[in-house]
């Protein structure tokens, strides 16, 4: 279970970083990192990578759920329960 | 002023390829899979390496390579007008930005919103496809990479669009509406834009083994233009503004001239109204205060059709000069193909470049002259001439009987 965590952290944290912006795109993300305020990505934005992260994890996240993401840990709790792993 | 052309990306390595009247044409074996008549193109190299090297992932993803050159063009003539190149957090509200396009982002409708939509996966299509295709978009996206607050806005007047661009830019700047404009004009490489073409039967066809004999304006064997992608900008600013900051100063814009033929007289969608083309060239030289033979160089827009000897026609009645003066004649075309939108500003560049540094290059594949054209040849320049330029004009007319002149002045203080 642990090593299936670590490759989600380690997936969400590459789509996330590749639709930041270069001067944020090394930041530190942790559960508490705010992905629009900290990171740079705008709403629209997070459209693209939800759908990355559909297409990594073969998932469909619904609009709803997807508005309600403010946070990497949130991202991550979601995809998780999504996937059924323990985050 | 900045240059992502056929023939070389930056102005060095252009005015290089202009001196040598090197062709940039290519066989497109992409074209050949599409059954195209025309085969043959004039395509910037290195496009990959551009987006990658100018802008981030994140950026990219909103970028249809029409914006992608036409920025790399911006931010070249960003820095070369003395700018700084690292991004700054401030807004510079005394710079506007007119960066046209004639087609714009036709490859993502194409290949991305077309395919998506029509398989009723509109949801699968992501957020970036308005800011690929909007008007706007090569504007909007330098403006932003700029962090400018004059107007930002895309021209479009077809094969006019670039030095539409520039002139408009020119018109701000003269009224004192702005400081500094960056003006120009940009377009991508896309079979859907060129298939247009192909299908009017206004594509080269003849030459598609020999790409660098494809692009004959001028030409008695001319059969067509040949398609190209590329951009070019150029920094439009006030004297008092340029030498306040000291500024390189290439060249001085003397005058310069729009209008539409409005379709009468000859003219229609797609062929010029003589009388426009002639009020555009008069109203220009009137812009600038000079007479006809003032002009020492006409830096054509001539394509490779058949409106090539009616161009030259029309600038013999607007300027009304003795054979033996015409000015000397040469035709950006035969290197580099037809940009389209960028074209006017890709020209406007190797126009100023040869004005500033006192030479013509050559026109390509017009040894077998036009005959309807016998009374200018001694003027059409064959191989690069090395003399003193006073003024340059660059032309550019357009779908939609739309025609653009600029003069180009040499600047000394």
């Amino acid at each position: 279970m642990k090593t299936e965590t670590t490759t989600l952290t380690a997936t969400l944290e590459e789509i996330v970083r590749r639709f930041a912006p270069r001067d944020r795109a090394a930041i530190v993300l942790t559960p508490a990192t705010r992905l629009i305020d900290d990171v740079g990505i705008d709403s629209p934005r997070m459209i693209d990578v939800v759908l990355e992260v559909e297409d990594r994890f073969g998932i469909a996240i619904e609009d709803e759920a997807v508005e309600r993401i403010r946070t990497f840990g949130e991202m991550q709790a979601l995809i998780g329960a999504r996937i059924g792993v323990e985050v | 002023m900045g240059v992502v052309a056929p023939l070389a990306h930056g102005l060095a390595d252009f005015e290089a390829a202009l001196r040598e009247g090197r062709s940039a044409i290519s066989r497109r074996p992409e074209l050949a899979a599409l059954n195209f008549s025309c085969q043959v193109a004039g395509v910037p190299e290195g496009i990959d390496e551009m987006r990658d090297g100018y802008f981030d992932p994140s950026v990219q993803v909103g970028m249809d390579t029409s914006t992608v050159l036409g920025c790399v063009a911006g931010l070249d003539c960003w820095e070369d007008a003395g700018f700084r190149p690292e991004r700054s957090p401030m807004v510079d509200w005394d710079t506007g930005v007119i960066l046209g396009t004639g087609i714009g982002g036709l490859e993502t409708v194409g290949k991305t919103l077309v395919p998506g939509v029509d398989a009723g996966r509109v949801r699968r299509l992501g957020s970036t496809i308005p800011e690929r295709i909007m008007c706007s978009a090569p504007s909007a996206r330098l403006a932003g990479l700029l962090g400018t607050g004059g107007p930002a806005t895309s021209n479009s007047s077809a094969c006019s669009t670039g030095a539409e661009a520039i002139i408009q830019g020119y018109w701000a700047v003269r009224e004192g509406r702005i400081d500094r404009v960056l003006a120009g004009g940009c377009e991508g490489p896309s079979a859907y834009t060129w298939g247009a073409f192909d299908a009017m039967r206004v594509l080269s066809r003849n030459f598609n083994d020999a790409p660098e004999r494809a692009s004959r304006p001028l030409s008695a064997t001319a059969c067509g233009f040949v398609p190209a992608a590329g951009a070019g900008a150029v920094m439009v600013e006030s004297l008092e503004s340029a030498l306040a900051r000291g500024a390189r100063i290439y060249a001085e814009i003397a005058g310069a001239a729009v209008n539409c033929g409005g379709h009468r007289n000859g003219g229609t969608m797609t062929l010029g109204n003589p009388e426009g083309v002639r009020r555009a060239i008069r109203a220009a030289l009137d812009d600038a205060d000079l007479r006809p033979d003032a002009i020492d160089l006409i830096s054509g827009h001539l394509t490779g059709t058949i409106g090539d000897p009616l161009e030259l026609r029309n600038w013999r009645c607007a300027l009304q000069l003795p054979d033996d003066r015409f000015p000397y004649v040469n035709a950006p075309k035969s290197l580099f193909g037809h940009a389209l939108g960028a074209a006017g500003a890709i020209e406007s560049v190797a126009a100023i470049l040869q004005l500033v540094r006192g030479f013509i290059h050559p026109s390509r594949n017009c040894e077998d002259l036009h005959p309807d054209l016998a009374w200018c040849e001694p003027r059409i320049v064959r191989r690069t001439l090395d003399t003193p330029l006073r003024v340059v004009a660059k032309a550019s007319f357009g779908f939609g009987d739309v025609n653009s002149c600029i003069l180009f002045r040499k600047f000394h203080e």
